[in-house]
This record gives C-alpha cells, structure tokens and sequence, in this order.
C-alpha cells in the first residue's frame, strides 16, 4: 500500500483478490477513518468520543454498546439527512427491540423474527 | 349428520363419493382435492407460516392403479419472489383420502415476506372439525369431501377440542372479507387465484408499552406525518402524534437491515414503503384490542417532503464489543456507526454495482494485484479534522484490515 499523491493510493496485493471491490467498498464496512485524529486525539480521543469521518451524520454523543447519538452533517457532500438526529440503540434482547418498535419509542428496529 | 350429509350432496355433488358420482374420484376432482387439502391444512408447513395466506399451482399429476400423485408448489400469496415450495398427495382413487401428504421442498426463505404475521398462541383455523350442527356453512363449503369420515383419516390433526375454540379467532385473521367470499362458493372456493396479501397489521398501543431502553431522552422530537396503507378498501393518511408508526423489519440477515438502514443513512429519507408491507407480530394480549379493524391499517414512513420529522430512532443488535475504536470492533458490526463512516466504494442500491463514494475511479493492473484508488477531493471530515485524503485511507485500511 502507498500513498501516490494527496489523492491517490496504490494497494498491492501478493495475488488476485476476486471480490477485492468488495472488501473496500460498503459492503464489507471498511471505511474510511480521520488519520488526523488518530495522530492528534490518539486511542483515547476516539475511544472517548468516537470516530470522525466523512458520513453524512457526525458522532455526537453516546455510550459504547448501549446508544450512539449523531447529527446530521449540514451540506453533506453527497446528501444533507432529513432527519437532524439519530439515536441508534444498541439492544441485545430481540423482545426488548419488538417492545420498542410497538410502543413507538423507535422507528426502525432489527428482528428476526423469521429466522 | 343426516343434514349434513344432505347439504353436501346438494352444494357438492361432484366430489361426493357415496352419491351417484363413479366409482372413483377423477383426477380433476383429485387436483382440487389436493389444493383444498392444502389449503385448510396449512399447519402442516410448520408454525414458521402460521397465519400466511397460500397460493397453489398443480405442478403435475399422474396416476397409478389405485392413486393419484399430485404435485403442488405452494408459495405465501401476495409479493412475494422466492421460490416456491413443494408437496405432494397421494390420493385414493376410490375415495379421495389424502393417502399421503409430503414437503418435498420449502419456499425458499432468504426471500420469505418481511415479517409475516405470526399468530402467536392462535389454534389453527384449518384444522378440519368433526362435523356437526354448531359447525358453520363455511367450513362445510370448504371441506366439501372432508366429511367424518376423512376426518378420521391419520392425516388430520386429532387435536379436535381446542378447534371449537375458534371461531374468535377466525374473525381477527387478516383479510376476513377475502377469505369468507372465497369460501362462499364451492367453485371459487379454489384457492389458485387467490391474491390477498397478508398484511394485517396491528395499530400501535397509544400507550406506551414498557421498555428498557436506556433511559436517555432526545433533545427534540416533533410531530411526524405518515401514511397508513390500508389493504382492505379505504387508504387513509394519518398523523400519529410525537412518533412514526412502527415499522417492523424482519430480517433473516444482517446485511438486509444494514442495507436498509445504510440506505437511510446514503439518502437522508426512509425508502416509501418497500415491497412487501411489513407487519407486526402481534402479542396475545395486544391482538385483543388491536386486531377489531379488519386487515389493518399498514403504516409506512412518508418521503422527507411530507416529513417535517427531525429525528430517526432506530433499535439494533449491539456491535462486538462495547467500544467506539472501530478497529477493536469486527467489520460487521461497524454498521452501527455507519451513518458516521464512508467507504472508497458504494454499492447501487438498485443495480448492486460498485459506484464511487470516496474514490472517485480505480484501476486495476493487468496482472490483477495491483489496486489505484483515485480519491475525491474537497471531502471534509467531521468537526473540523481536516480534508479526506489519501493518507486517510492508509490509515484506515492499516487499522481496519489485520
């Protein structure tokens, strides 16, 4: 891997990689992090206020495994959110997750109630 | 019984098998037999379908010296997409007995409808009752041939005592009207053009139900519209105060939620009711007082014009560990903080192409292992941190990828 110019890197690999797209792109979730806060800020910095990066809404607040809190990026490169905040909570319990989406407390809950 | 027996030769001549009728049932008479047997036996699916309407098609038939094979794919009626199932009867020529009855394949699931309905704790309704007077018209028109006699065939539940239990809960199944027109006449009771999705869906409790979210208020929730999709005749659009309705996602993989709620994150909006309406399973307790408006008032979250909404709540499973360094984290659950993160590459949530996100264009040389990124350039980080780079992207990749 070498940075060719501010806005160009080379990644070399020891064979073909079929799905190599794959693994950089959404799908796999490997994105794309601020090396400026790793330098500046350190392990601590982003273990206390989570990670910066580029997404149409910016870590705001929360607590680790328990809720993530975001507001939006105003003038997002790519598209301003409607929503101003998101609260992403982080339920281990599928009934605790049903409860929430049947009383209305969140709009969007993960089940599995197929599975 | 003499009544009984009456009635059914008067509205069902043609599949009596005492009357004057031949011999032996006719393999037409066998096709119908095995779809209606399908069809008020849907339990034999297994609890995974309980409450989901069926459509069925005659995949072949043949017949033996003293049986009809029938072949039926099964399928959940509406939108749906998978791949069928598929059984098949063996049925006595002589008195139309479903001899056998096998899966041979199931509905493929990855493509099952979003969050069926489940009908928890609900007898089935399809089980076939002994006939007597308190049995109603309906059951008799739909189990034309299923007289006492089958009914003590082994293929039918023997469970016959919860089923006087169940008229109540015939009334709160989805689509009533749908399912009693069908049943009104012996010809249309055939179910193979039956369309009728399943898609009711309780109202939410006004109330708040108890939850043990972490108790942590938002700063600020206003008063969202939305559209409430009826699936029986009347479409009406709502406002329900301070929350979105729910909407349900079931998922049988994580990477269906994450692409949906990615796609929130990418877009800003809630995609305008999705395929399959989602429904709620409801709890016991709450059928009761939910289910009275027949086939249900589905809510969907309107498009961000109509939205003035400044606030997404949403409930997932908790990450790999409780951190925020996204590198003590396995990739997958960095979906959690997605809506903060980007990628070098996007996926089309239309076409699933790569399409350019933080990389503008790559390339690829000819021996296939060596990989150029050509980056955007003027894309700010969060708080200040300056612009994305490409030493951003070492960075990344150097934590990330180990």
């Amino acid at each position: 891997m070498e940075v060719l110019g501010e806005y160009i890197i080379q990644i070399e690999l020891f064979r073909p990689v079929s799905d190599f797209l794959s693994r950089v792109s959404v799908e796999h979730n490997l994105v794309m992090l601020s090396s400026a806060q790793w330098n500046e800020d350190g392990e601590e910095g982003i273990r206390a206020n989570g990670p910066v990066g580029t997404g149409s809404y910016s870590i705001e607040t929360g607590e680790p495994g328990v809720f993530i809190s975001f507001s939006r990026v105003e003038d997002h490169w790519r598209k301003t959110p409607s929503f101003q905040q998101l609260q992403i909570f982080l339920v281990e319990e599928e009934a605790t997750r049903i409860a929430a989406i049947l009383s209305g407390e969140a709009d969007i809950a993960q089940l599995f109630i197929l599975g | 019984m003499a009544e009984e027996e009456d009635k059914q030769e008067q509205d069902k001549f043609d599949f009596d098998r005492r009357g004057e009728a031949p011999a032996w049932i006719s393999m037409d008479q066998a096709r119908v037999l095995a779809i209606q047997h399908a069809r008020d036996n849907t339990s034999f699916y297994g609890p995974r379908y309980t409450g989901m309407n069926f459509v069925w098609e005659v995949l072949s038939q043949e017949e033996t010296e003293d049986y009809y094979e029938i072949r039926l794919s099964f399928r959940p009626s509406g939108r749906y997409r998978g791949s069928p199932g598929i059984e098949q009867f063996t049925i006595n020529k002589v008195n139309g007995d479903v001899e056998i009855r096998q899966i041979l394949d199931e509905p493929d699931s990855e493509d099952l409808p979003l969050a069926q309905e489940v009908d928890i704790g609900v007898v089935d309704q399809t089980d076939l009752p002994e006939d007597g007077p308190s049995e109603s018209a309906e059951q008799d028109v739909q189990e034309p041939v299923q007289d006492q006699e089958v009914a003590e065939d082994e293929e039918l539940p023997r469970d016959q005592e919860p089923i006087r239990d169940q008229e109540p809960v015939v009334e709160i199944l989805p689509e009533p009207e749908e399912s009693l027109a069908a049943e009104q006449s012996p010809v249309d009771a055939i179910p193979v053009e039956e369309e009728s999705e399943s898609a009711a869906v309780s109202e939410p409790e006004p109330q708040s139900a108890p939850t043990t979210l972490p108790n942590w208020e938002p700063a600020q929730v206003l008063e969202p519209t939305l559209i409430s999709e009826s699936q029986t005749s009347q479409p009406q659009t709502q406002t329900i105060g301070r929350r979105f309705s729910p909407t349900v996602i079931g998922m049988s993989a994580v990477g269906a939620v994450v692409a949906i709620i990615i796609g929130l994150f990418a877009s800003g909006t809630l995609p305008p009711g999705p395929g399959p309406t989602p429904t709620i399973p409801p709890v016991p307790a709450q059928r009761e007082s939910t289910a009275a408006p027949a086939g249900g008032a589905v809510a969907t979250i309107v498009p961000d014009e109509f939205n003035p909404a400044d606030q997404l709540t949403v409930v997932m499973v908790p990450p790999s560990a409780a951190t925020f360094l996204p590198w003590e984290l396995s990739l997958e659950s960095l979906v959690s903080m997605r809506p903060a993160l980007e990628s070098l590459i996007d996926l089309d949530r239309h076409t699933g192409e790569y399409i350019p996100m933080l990389a503008d264009a790559w390339e690829i040389s000819e021996d296939r292992t060596t990989w150029t990124f050509f980056l955007k350039s003027g894309i700010q980080h969060h708080y200040g941190w300056g612009e994305f780079t490409a030493t951003d992207v070492f960075h990344s990749i150097d934590m990330l990828v180990r």
